[in-house]
């Protein structure tokens, strides 16, 4: 068996978390023991892939040894950006779990857990411009936090396209650009910049991360269809029901036999209407044109490889597609 | 005058918020008034007050959509969410493209508190005259 991407990469699973809890812990405002305070350190302890700091700590090794520690710094903002994204986005999809448990505005209630996103998104930030470098890392923490915005649009086009059976693949692609594939590629450029490369080489990482993280969202969207509500940690075929249009709905609307179905649902159709609507989406060629399609932004992702042949870091992006081709 | 600041400012806003967004914008806020008054006597480029007065109007306005969700309707609940998500997200992004970031090391701690109140349920107000006096502490050491 394969071992876990952070030990592929060299990287200590347990340093990130330490980073992450540090955040936190060193925010001198916040009361201990608070519902605010448990509350995050649940989130982080909850664990997860840590894929956006994993991705900024890789594009840190293509920057100098003696800003190595700045990349470490994005990696932390990073992924309180995409965990503050999380409890949003979990109450807005009305999702009750969270990798098996309770969501947090389910264990708390939904104001609450609003006001817990935004303080980890501030906090981040604030701990970004903490210190005695303030000059050097403004870009960590304030570029990174101009994205939100496009990330809000990400959302936006998902909210307005529920159930638009009418969503081409380029509206798709753009919505998943900016939902997930843009923060994968500033968690590569941005590691990259703070640890001091060139704007070049900051970019062809950026184009490396964007690729995979089309190909990672296809890939979700794909567990949608194939995976039990156990194996997600939360409800399987949840996007559709939900009527977020993902990519083996598009190619599924190109099958004549199963078009009639998908056009039939919206969000008061029954149980009934959308178990078929799924089961003939699993047994069509859908889930493997998917797959297919996601092949070719990973394939996109190994090309830019080239641009990094001899350099030490190569090795690294290479054990990063073949996770995202997994 | 200051009135002309603060319509500059909202302008600024609306103008960076995507128009296929539709975010409402309530700026009938006694406080703006007072930040235009403050920021407008300062002797500095009034592209800078423009944009100082437009980063506050962003946190304002942001913290107030999350102050009121609409918690009985998914889509209304969804929309104000992400509303304030985004005008916070503004704020970065005007900031960071007008090379005014050392407001952000102001304007996070700021924002930051805002959610510690909202959280124990205590009032906001506090974070008006928090900001101002911020806002007066940054005016102080960069107008030059």
């Amino acid at each position: 068996m394969n071992k876990p991407l952070h030990e592929q990469l060299h990287l200590s699973m347990s340093e990130i978390n330490k980073l992450l809890l540090h955040i936190l812990q060193s925010d001198h405002e916040l009361q201990r023991p608070s519902l605010l305070y448990s509350s995050v350190e649940r989130l982080i302890l909850a664990g997860g892939k840590r894929l956006r700091p994993i991705m900024a700590l890789v594009g840190g090794r293509f920057g100098t040894p003696e800003r190595a520690h700045l990349a470490w710094k994005a990696a932390g903002v990073l992924e309180y950006l995409h965990m503050a994204s999380l409890v949003h986005d979990d109450i807005i999809d009305d999702s009750p779990l969270r990798r098996g448990k309770q969501a947090l505005h389910a264990a708390t209630d939904i104001n609450t857990a609003v006001h817990i996103g935004n303080y980890m998104l501030a906090r981040a930030l604030e701990w970004s411009t903490e210190g005695e470098s303030i000059e050097e890392d403004f870009y960590t923490g304030t570029e990174l936090a101009a994205l939100i915005t496009e990330l809000c649009e990400g959302e936006y086009d998902q909210l307005q396209h529920r159930f638009n059976f009418n969503l081409t693949l380029e509206q798709y692609l753009e919505k998943t650009k900016r939902k997930t594939a843009l923060l994968m590629g500033a968690c590569m450029s941005a590691g990259a910049k703070a640890a001091g490369a060139d704007e070049a080489v900051a970019d062809q990482l950026y184009q490396f991360g964007e690729a995979l993280g089309i190909a990672f969202q296809i890939q979700d969207d794909l567990l949608d269809f194939t995976s039990s509500s156990e194996q997600l940690g939360k409800p399987s075929a949840a996007d559709l029901r939900r009527g977020n249009i993902t990519l083996p709905v598009i190619y599924a609307l190109e099958d004549e036999r199963i078009k009639p179905l998908l056009l039939q649902l919206h969000s008061g159709a029954s149980e009934e209407q959308f178990d078929e609507a799924l089961a003939a989406i699993r047994h069509s060629d859908a889930l493997d044109r998917s797959r297919q399609f996601a092949e070719q932004y990973t394939l996109k992702a190994k090309r830019i490889i080239e641009y990094f042949a001899g350099h030490p870091g190569e090795r690294d992006l290479q054990v990063l597609v073949a996770y995202f081709l997994k | 005058m200051n009135n002309n600041l603060l319509q500059d400012a909202l302008n600024v806003v609306n103008e960076l918020i995507h128009m296929q967004l539709h975010i409402e914008l309530d700026v009938k806020d006694r406080a703006l008034y007072e930040l235009a008054e403050l920021i407008g006597s300062y002797r500095m480029a009034r592209s800078r007050k423009i944009t100082i007065l437009s980063c506050c109007m962003l946190i304002s306005v942001g913290i107030r959509k999350h102050r009121k969700l609409q918690l009985g309707d998914n889509e209304r609940l969804a929309r104000s969410i992400l509303d304030g998500d985004y005008l916070i997200g503004m704020i970065y992004r005007l900031a960071v493209s007008r090379k005014e970031q050392k407001l952000l090391v102001k304007l996070s701690p700021i924002y930051k508190r805002a959610q510690l109140k909202a959280i124990d349920g205590s009032d906001v107000k506090g974070v008006a005259a928090e900001l101002k006096r911020e806002v007066k502490d940054y005016l102080d050491q960069y107008s030059a």
